[in-house]
């Protein structure tokens, strides 16, 4: 019996914009699959890509950074740090063999819950396809 | 029969009510708040979102209602009247009844066993009488005070409640009383109705064909907590509706039909609940038939777009009539005024956008007040121009919808300005001084003993998530001590709860797994507070917005995602350590930027209030805009004589220090403490002067037109401005053919905004071109006819008939054009409704402009540091909830450096922008950002990779010790420094990464995936 | 017998010394095994004799720099060791005014893991007219092998001379890395998975590297974390993907850590990575 593969995503979400849309998404009732974990920060400045990597290390099979639109951060600039940040730990995790669909940074205003939802809903399903990233068997 | 004395009475607890009883209380004055009904919140927390911003209207205003309940300066009555006022401003002696509700507060606990067992049912008229109630209610879930309450009418009596209450809460012998209190001033801020469209208006059906409901009730549908759990249905039959249309102006802008004025928020509210319908069945078709769509807010015409775009379908008409059909849908007949044909169109279920109308008791009350009200019934300002806000008695002010339609951030704004007019008379009043914090109880030393709440919200998240299930995981996870769950956390009863089981177990750490900690973290942290728990020892589980709302269709997967949550948040409370928000003294004086008449009426209400304020302009001259317009609406006041009215008594008041001709040069500080140099220019003087808190009022201007409709090369292409101008010096000359075209430069993509203020101008600069030249041929050429302001449909409707312009609708996307011709000036236009290009002759052409903030706006933003949008046009702190405040604490913003807006807005918002500016400079103290950035010491290596990525300027390097320095207080706690640290030297508190990476690594510990 | 640069650096370390103008020069000295060398701090013009100018002198002087706080260095830069210094002066981990530097022209170094048995004394690698390792590039180091920069971009003074043009040898690591590029995600997972299972978490990497100048790793474990006992794969994934991106901007590619990896872990591939696409950008 083949039992449909249900990915682990984490969710690092800034407090003004995307956890904000994810509440919208919640209000709207907007359904979307029930992989995500959300962890709140105050700005997506604030994430440090130790998270990302922590996660993959603990069972992530996906995570998922977002922030408010450019120009947009609640904090003036955190989420161009997060933009240039993020450009980089990508590359990395490219060149350690992490598939680059299994981290996705992306923006969500807090009028976006339609939005967050379909982020969420297209990510599950690429991470279905890809399978668990098994960071834990060596 | 003892009297209690207070600083002000406000009257009515609705969204401008509850704000202005805020406003006062913060500043320490002692408020007394009376509410008609048995909960505050007014129609606001009917609403399921708001427009633009489609936030949910409960919840942003759940919490004000919760901190106003709190308050202790304030005292709140509910289920109450104002019978009397007697006395004047400075000593009213009110008369206040009491209602009985047979419902002891103090013993009540809000558990709700009454209504299970009362057997009679009631039509819920909070619900649009689309569901029922029992004779013993809570008017809504989250209703403040959380008591129940006898609806006498329909009680039997047969005392099926009072057996079945376990505090034994209930007493039919409780009676209503008289109370006697004494206030120096009054706030009258009793809301508005929606109209109910039984009699006018009867031809739509409302009331007799079931599936024709008002706006309001619609709300109530989409509503969560509404009489179909905010599922989309008819009343009729349950059944999911395919085709909704709406009816716009339905009692409004219409002498015959009901009420002549625009009810101002209806298009865009339709617009909303349009837009909301379709994003939750995307399949279902809206249309929307209007007369004008008045998308004339800030982003307004941009949500309209939206709604447009996501297959909201308007229908520019005139509905006719109503029938309904066998299946009980209706048939609409309506002529379409694009193309001037008749049609007929059905539809499952149709809204009618009813009027405005006044309260039903303002006649009562404006007779127990002895206030004028306008022939419709609402409240009338005694200077409508100049003091919008004040009663036509000394000492009462009017605030949002009690005075005419008003949508939230303008009812916002005036509870605000009204909040600020009634604390002049109490400027040598003693002020009630911040309460202490409450003792916290040391905890450090403690082995983490947490508690946990799991919230059920009613069914919202119990109808989906197995809540016991939840609760039993919390049990057996690390440090907890204690679980508990309720059916609403957020309830007063549930909060006593908490405060009990912290008190009994010695908990520690408190988690509520329950709905967002951004709309209820601050009332639980409350919570924990008043029983000595820091704020910083208390974390949410969003299980209703992340699990129950978005997997109601997998319960299962839900529970399991709840438990996992409530998993990370133990996890997490186990790393979190206490808060201490720190405590600035603060300078008592205020700056206002920008001397025309926002920044005038602000200084002059700070002044009044007590307030040394100084009052800088960059022209040698006061006044901004009055310097240019000839007349102003409403009254057809000249500018030159209010700007004479105004100069004069800015100068008559010692407490304003006038800069005029200066410059800001550099700002630095933060609220309580701003240094900012004011520079006089060439040959002047600079200056540092420090305050506490800052007001901009740099105003608008008409956007740049030149090339376009022949500006710039035709001396006669003027703007209405430059218009204005002649008016006033007379250098008009006689025009024989003058035409107006309304939106030059707006509803485009580069400057989507409709200017909100353009058609009011063409409105009142034709009635002065017809005076001007009475017989010249007068054109006007527009888009939308979007006239705002009260009174000001019905100046329109006037304008028309005695002027009799040649109105001509354009599209914006196909504007007219300009030529020059040997005789004078040519206007091509394609006219919509005629459907045929008309070419106007004209000796004059004037510009209705696009409008922006001012050219400053850029330069200023930086200093100020807060955003501007691409308008130049400042960003308030939410649009909704906080018009007057900027996102930078001790920052305010009034007038039409906001959004253009008439001088009745302006001169209400900048009171209110004072009202806000003088709460920290009359506490004396601000608490500073708790959960700022830190360093420790002894891991910093000094690399400086942090110092670019703060915005703030709060960080610094100590070359000398090579460490990086945080000047807290200018620290916003974005927590991007800290992510630019390597070593892990640089912290935020309340977001460590300890506190992170433990939510992090027990996301899945009880996943089964390898 | 010693080379002339060897003796220009004794003269002028002693020179500096004695002048007072410095507390101590950095430079190497003999190692205890015949084809080693170790960085050495000279603080007497006794002391200065007894450093070393060879064709092995291959450890990075810029990670012994922290050690030196706040003390006048005189220090012997090779151009990659210098490289490393500009980004400790960057990152302000060391004053300059603090610092005199002695450029070295170098034309490469000998790679000791590649020497002949029976051949083990430096100094018979040195060529005394070009002042270079008599080695072809098949022996150097890798990172020296395709160097096209004898002179340090950063000095005081300068010792040396640049004697020829130098070797265009193409640099392997680049071939290697778009090697590994090329592969699909799966195989360069487990090509990682393969040679990181081999990885002990012993920190070495980190320990010699100039530019891990935190004053504690926010990357390693503790000694008793079950993680670093159990060499977790995820947690050796972590430290060496954050690694990398901690180093990302600054990295100079002077294979430090590949050097001194006692599982041989081909590290320079992340390194020489990183700087190709700091190239990129």
């Amino acid at each position: 019996m083949s039992e449909r593969f249900e990915p682990n995503i984490l969710g690092l979400l800034c407090s003004w914009c995307a956890y904000t849309g994810a509440d919208t998404a919640g209000v709207s009732r907007a359904q979307y699959p029930a992989n995500i974990r959300i962890v709140r920060v105050m700005c997506s400045g604030r994430i440090d890509p130790i998270f990302v990597a922590r996660a993959f290390e603990h069972g992530a099979d996906g995570v998922l950074v977002a922030g408010c639109h450019p120009g947009d951060c609640h904090y003036v600039s955190g989420n161009h740090f997060a933009q240039d940040r993020f450009a980089t730990f990508a590359r990395i995790l490219d060149f350690f063999g992490i598939d680059e669909r299994r981290f996705r940074l992306d923006w969500v205003s807090g009028a976006e819950g339609a939005r967050f939802a379909t982020i969420v809903s297209e990510m599950t399903e690429e991470l279905r396809a890809l399978g668990p990233l098994k960071m834990k068997v060596s | 029969m003892q009297t209690q004395s207070y600083d002000t009475l406000v009257i009515g607890a609705g969204i401008s009510g509850m704000q202005a009883a805020l406003d006062l209380a913060e500043k320490g004055y002692r408020v007394l708040v009376v509410e008609r009904q048995a909960s505050i919140g007014g129609t606001m927390v009917k609403l399921d979102k708001t427009f633009p911003t489609n936030d949910c209207a409960i919840c942003i205003a759940a919490p004000k209602m919760v901190e106003l309940a709190r308050h202790p300066n304030i005292t709140l009555l509910t289920s109450a009247r104002v019978e009397q006022v007697k006395g004047s401003v400075g000593n009213f002696e009110v008369t206040i009844w009491r209602q009985t509700t047979y419902v002891d507060p103090e013993l009540c606990t809000g558990c709700g066993d009454c209504a299970r067992a009362c057997p009679v049912d009631v039509d819920d008229t909070f619900n649009g009488r689309l569901s029922q109630r029992k004779a013993i209610y809570l008017q809504f879930p989250q209703a403040v005070p959380a008591i129940y309450t006898i609806d006498y009418a329909h009680c039997t009596g047969c005392g099926a409640c009072d057996r079945a209450c376990g505090p034994r809460a209930i007493s039919f012998l409780r009676r209503s009383r008289p109370l006697r209190v004494t206030a120096a001033s009054v706030i009258v801020a009793t809301g508005f109705e929606l109209l109910e469209p039984t009699e006018l208006r009867k031809e739509y059906g409302f009331g007799r064909f079931a599936n024709v409901l008002t706006a309001l009730q619609y709300e109530r549908i989409l509503s969560a907590s509404g009489p179909s759990d905010g599922h989309i249905t008819r009343p009729s039959d349950g059944k999911v509706p395919q085709r909704i249309a709406w009816i716009q102006c339905v009692g409004s802008r219409s002498e015959q039909g009901g009420y002549p004025y625009c009810s101002k928020i209806c298009c865009m509210y339709a617009t909303k609940e349009a837009l909301i319908t379709r994003e939750h069945a995307p399949d279902t078709e809206a249309t929307i038939f209007y007369m004008d769509l008045r998308a004339y807010g800030k982003d307004f015409q941009q949500y309209y777009e939206r709604a447009a775009a996501h297959g909201v379908r308007y229908v520019r008409s005139r509905p006719a009539m109503v029938s309904e059909n066998s299946d009980q849908s209706v048939t609409l007949t309506y002529a379409d005024t694009l193309t001037g044909t008749m049609h007929h169109e059905s539809f499952d279920m149709l809204v009618l956008s009813t009027a405005v109308v006044p309260s039903p008791d303002n006649r009562r009350l404006a007779q127990a007040l002895d206030i004028a009200v306008d022939d419709h019934g609402f409240f009338v300002p005694r200077d409508p121009l100049r003091e919008p806000l004040h009663a036509t008695r000394e000492g009462i002010f009017l605030a949002g919808g009690a005075q005419g339609p008003n949508d939230i951030p303008d009812s916002v704004a005036q509870a605000c300005g009204a909040a600020g007019r009634a604390a002049i008379p109490l400027a040598t009043r003693t002020r009630a001084k911040p309460p202490e914090p409450p003792a916290e109880r040391e905890v450090s030393d403690e082995p983490t003993r947490t508690g946990v709440f799991v919230c059920s919200c009613g069914k919202n998240i119990g109808g989906f998530v197995d809540v016991a299930a939840v609760t039993e995981a919390a049990q057996t996870l690390p440090g907890v001590s204690f679980v508990e769950s309720s059916t609403f956390a957020c309830s007063e009863d549930a909060q006593r709860r908490i405060r009990a089981a912290i008190d009994a177990n010695g908990l520690n750490r408190v988690v509520v797994a329950a709905c967002s900690p951004i709309t209820h973290g601050p009332v639980f942290q409350q919570t924990c507070a008043e029983v000595g728990l820091n704020a910083g020892l208390f974390e949410m589980a969003n299980i209703r917005n992340q699990c129950s709302w978005v997997h109601s269709g997998a319960p299962g997967a839900a529970t399991t995602k709840s438990i996992d949550l409530v998993r990370m948040a133990v996890a997490r409370a186990d790393q979190m350590r206490p808060l201490t928000a720190q405590m600035l003294p603060v300078h008592p004086d205020c700056l206002v930027i920008g001397g025309g008449v926002a920044g005038m009426n602000a200084a002059l209400t700070l002044a009044d209030m007590g307030i040394n304020t100084y009052l800088v302009e960059r022209e040698p001259i006061l006044g901004g805009k009055l310097n240019t317009l000839a007349t102003l609406a409403p009254g057809d006041v000249a500018a030159s004589e209010l700007r004479e009215q105004m100069v004069h008594a800015v100068q008559q008041r010692p407490r304003i220090k006038l800069f005029l001709g200066t410059e800001v040069r550099e700002i630095s500080g933060h609220v309580g403490d701003f240094r900012v140099t004011l520079d006089e220019g060439i040959g002047g003087e600079i200056n540092e002067v420090r305050v506490g808190t800052m007001i901009v009022a740099t105003g608008f201007r008409e956007a740049n037109l030149h090339g376009r409709y022949g500006y710039g090369n035709e001396p006669r292409v003027i703007t209405q401005l430059e218009l204005e101008r002649h008016l006033r010096e007379g250098t008009l000359g006689q025009p024989r053919s003058v035409v107006m075209i309304n939106c030059a430069g707006s509803l485009e993509a580069e400057n989507p905004n409709c200017c909100r203020i353009g058609c009011g101008i063409a409105v009142k600069n034709l009635r002065r071109l017809r005076e001007a030249a009475p017989t010249a041929k007068l054109s006007l050429l527009y888009h939308d006819l979007r006239v705002y302001g009260k009174g000001q449909e019905e100046h329109f409707t006037q304008m028309l008939r005695e002027v009799e312009p040649l109105r001509v609708r354009y599209d914006t996307a196909r504007p007219p054009t300009v030529a020059a011709t040997q005789s004078g000036l040519e206007v091509t236009v394609y006219d919509t409704l005629l459907r045929d290009e008309l070419t106007l002759e004209a000796d004059l052409v004037v510009l209705t402009a696009a409008l922006r903030g001012d050219s400053e706006t850029s330069r200023l933003k930086q200093m100020l540091k807060v955003a501007a949008n691409g308008q130049d046009f400042y960003n308030e702190a939410h649009a909704k909830i906080r018009p007057l405040d900027f996102n930078t604490e001790g920052i305010y913003l009034c007038g039409s450096d906001h959004y253009p807006r008439t001088i009745a807005d302006t001169m209400a918002q900048a009171a209110g922008a004072a009202s806000r500016a003088a709460i920290p400079l009359l506490r004396g103290e601000v608490s500073v950002e708790a959960i700022v950035a830190e360093v420790q010491p002894e891991l910093c290596s000094g690399c400086g990779l942090c110092l670019d990525s703060c915005a703030y300027g709060a960080m610094s390097m100590d070359a000398l010790q090579n460490l990086v320095l945080i000047e807290e207080v200018l620290c916003k706690g974005c927590g991007t420094c800290v992510a630019a640290c390597p070593s892990g030297a640089l912290q935020q508190r309340g977001f460590t990464d300890p506190q992170l990476l433990a939510m992090i690594e027990t996301a899945w510990e009880g996943a089964t995936n390898e | 017998m010693s080379s002339l640069i060897e003796q220009q650096l004794r003269e002028r370390a002693t020179a500096l010394l004695d002048a007072g103008s410095i507390d101590l020069f950095l430079g190497y000295r003999q190692g205890s095994r015949a084809l080693r060398v170790a960085p050495f701090a000279a603080r007497s013009s006794s002391e200065a004799e007894r450093l070393v100018w060879n064709a092995v002198c291959v450890p990075n002087l810029a990670g012994a720099l922290h050690k030196y706080a706040d003390q006048r260095v005189g220090i012997a830069l090779k151009m990659c060791d210098a490289r490393s210094v500009i980004e400790l002066l960057r990152f302000n981990q060391v004053k300059r005014e603090n610092l005199h530097v002695i450029g070295v022209v170098c034309h490469g170094m000998a790679d000791p893991e590649l020497v002949e048995v029976g051949d083990e004394t430096p100094i018979a690698w040195w060529d005394p007219a070009s002042e270079r390792p008599t080695v072809g590039p098949e022996r150097l180091l890798e990172k020296c092998a395709s160097c096209p920069k004898p002179v340090p971009d950063l000095y005081d003074e300068l010792l040396g001379t640049v004697v020829s043009a130098p070797a265009a040898v193409e640099d392997a690591r680049i071939t290697d890395v778009r090697k590994l590029e090329a592969m699909d995600a799966p195989t360069r997972r487990a090509f990682w998975q393969a040679q990181l299972s081999n990885c002990t978490l012993c920190y070495a990497c980190q320990t010699v590297c100039p530019l891990c100048f935190c004053k504690r790793c926010a990357l390693s474990l503790e000694r008793d974390d079950p993680r670093r006992q159990a060499r977790d794969m995820g947690s050796i994934f972590t430290f060496h993907m954050m690694r990398a991106y901690h180093l990302a901007e600054r990295c100079t590619g002077c294979d430090e850590c590949e050097r001194v990896c006692p599982e041989d872990i081909p590290l320079s591939l992340i390194t020489e990575k990183l700087e190709l696409d700091r190239g990129q950008q």
